[in-house]
């Protein structure tokens, strides 16, 4: 079996931690409790015949250089960067967030999300398709589990082959 | 001409009032200052301030003479009355402090044997070797012995468990491989030292013990107490290991856990070698 590290960042409060439980135990919790330091848990997933081991890292908060530790990203084979779609202060730096894990990670695949389509309608989710700067690779809701797995099967897909 | 006797009433009542006016003007005055005096906070402090202050101050000068006796009845009541309730709430700490400071003890107690036995003549350590009996100093570094529970090697940056032993199965070692990265990673960053890495994290009596190689690192769970000749002794047991076993193994793995790595660390270190080396 081989063994992934993928980790999971973004701004406070989008959701990381409720994507994180909703993968590893199927479960969502309304409360928000922020996550301290980081949190990490697995889970096997079948990709087309191989069992793939995601060792998943929960970063707390930011992305920003002088808040998380940058060894934190060293090695991750997957990086899944999540943005709340009710929020654009959580998307104001997407460009160079990415830049910064695209240069610390070396070859590391990166996943934008935005989280919380439970929230917003059709209209909204296409105005702000527009006023982001770059595209996301999928929408996601970790309340209603709505493309979770899906996206962490997209992801194995890519780090297996 | 004639009054009334009741207009003489009236006139007694006023005379009365106007001399009451008279004796108890002074009197009234005080009271009114009193009053404004009590209602405004700022006067009554004021004025209380001093008096409470002296007060406190004779109090804390004289609460042992004063009041000892009278709190010392009372704890004197409370614990009878809770005894069992005290005694649950700090039995659970006073447990742990005693068996980590047992610990300690022995650890420095090792240390400190160990350097008495270096500085002794070698003619006396050979003849203890082969002596039936044991002597106190061998009797007393065998009682806490250092005992390997668990051995993970572990890919360093990405904290993917490569190989794993132990005595007993524990939680989801794959976990306990990313949490330790994830610890190591962050004292390493936080404290910034160039070239210094986490080589020991201590949890009640227990420790574990971090050997770094470029690429991985090996994490040795170790019960009872270690002392500095006994954890040279596993670093320099690791490196050989290291050396001998895994060199030529780790790079080929890429995320990859090894059945054969963890074969060759329980054969090591828990089948030839069940308790470290003193």
């Amino acid at each position: 079996m081989i063994s992934k590290k993928v980790i999971l960042t973004g701004s406070f409060g989008v959701g990381k931690t409720s994507l994180f439980n909703q993968f590893i135990y199927n479960k969502f919790d309304e409360k928000y409790l922020t996550t301290i330091g980081v949190k990490v848990n697995k889970k096997t997933i079948n990709v087309e015949g191989e069992e793939l081991s995601i060792l998943l890292w929960d970063i707390a908060g930011e992305v920003a250089q002088d808040k998380v530790p940058t060894s934190y990203f060293l090695g991750a084979s997957g990086i899944i960067y999540v943005l709340d779609l009710t929020r654009p202060s959580t998307y104001k730096n997407l460009k160079a967030d990415i830049e910064y894990l695209k240069e610390i990670t070396q070859g590391g695949i990166i996943k934008i999300i935005g989280n919380k389509k439970d929230l917003v309608s059709e209209e909204k989710l296409f105005e702000i398709k527009n006023e982001i700067d770059l595209p996301w690779d999928l929408v996601t809701s970790a309340k209603t589990g709505e493309n979770v797995e899906q996206l962490f099967l997209i992801l194995g897909r890519e780090l297996v082959t | 001409m004639m009054t009334r006797p009741s207009e003489n009433i009236d006139n007694e009542a006023i005379l009365m009032e106007r001399l009451k006016d008279i004796i108890l003007r002074e009197d009234r005055d005080e009271l009114e200052k009193i009053k404004v005096q009590i209602n405004d906070d700022e006067l009554f402090a004021a004025k209380a301030t001093p008096i409470v202050e002296e007060h406190l101050n004779f109090l804390k000068e004289n609460f042992k003479n004063e009041y000892a006796a009278i709190i010392n009845q009372m704890i004197d009541e409370k614990l009878k009355d809770s005894q069992e309730q005290i005694i649950n709430a700090i039995y659970p700490a006073m447990g742990t402090m005693v068996k980590k400071f047992i610990v300690n003890e022995f650890q420095k107690l090792k240390e400190s044997l160990e350097r008495t036995v270096s500085k002794t003549n070698p003619i006396n350590r050979f003849r203890s070797f082969f002596s039936s009996k044991k002597d106190n100093e061998t009797i007393l570094t065998s009682l806490d012995k250092a005992t390997i529970q668990e051995i993970y090697i572990i890919q360093r940056d990405s904290g993917i468990l490569i190989g794993t032993a132990s005595l007993e199965k524990t939680i989801d070692q794959d976990v306990i491989a990313g949490m330790l990265t994830a610890i190591k990673s962050f004292v390493e960053d936080a404290f910034k030292q160039s070239n210094q890495e986490l080589q020991m994290i201590e949890y009640g009596t227990y420790k574990i013990f971090i050997q770094s190689f470029y690429t991985y690192y090996v994490a040795v769970a170790i019960s009872g107490s270690l002392s500095a000749l006994e954890r040279d002794n596993l670093s320099t047991d690791l490196f050989k290991f290291a050396e001998q076993e895994l060199s030529s193994e780790v790079h080929k793995l890429n995320g990859h856990f090894s059945e054969q790595i963890s074969e060759k660390l329980k054969l090591h270190f828990f089948e030839q070698k069940p308790q470290l080396k003193n």
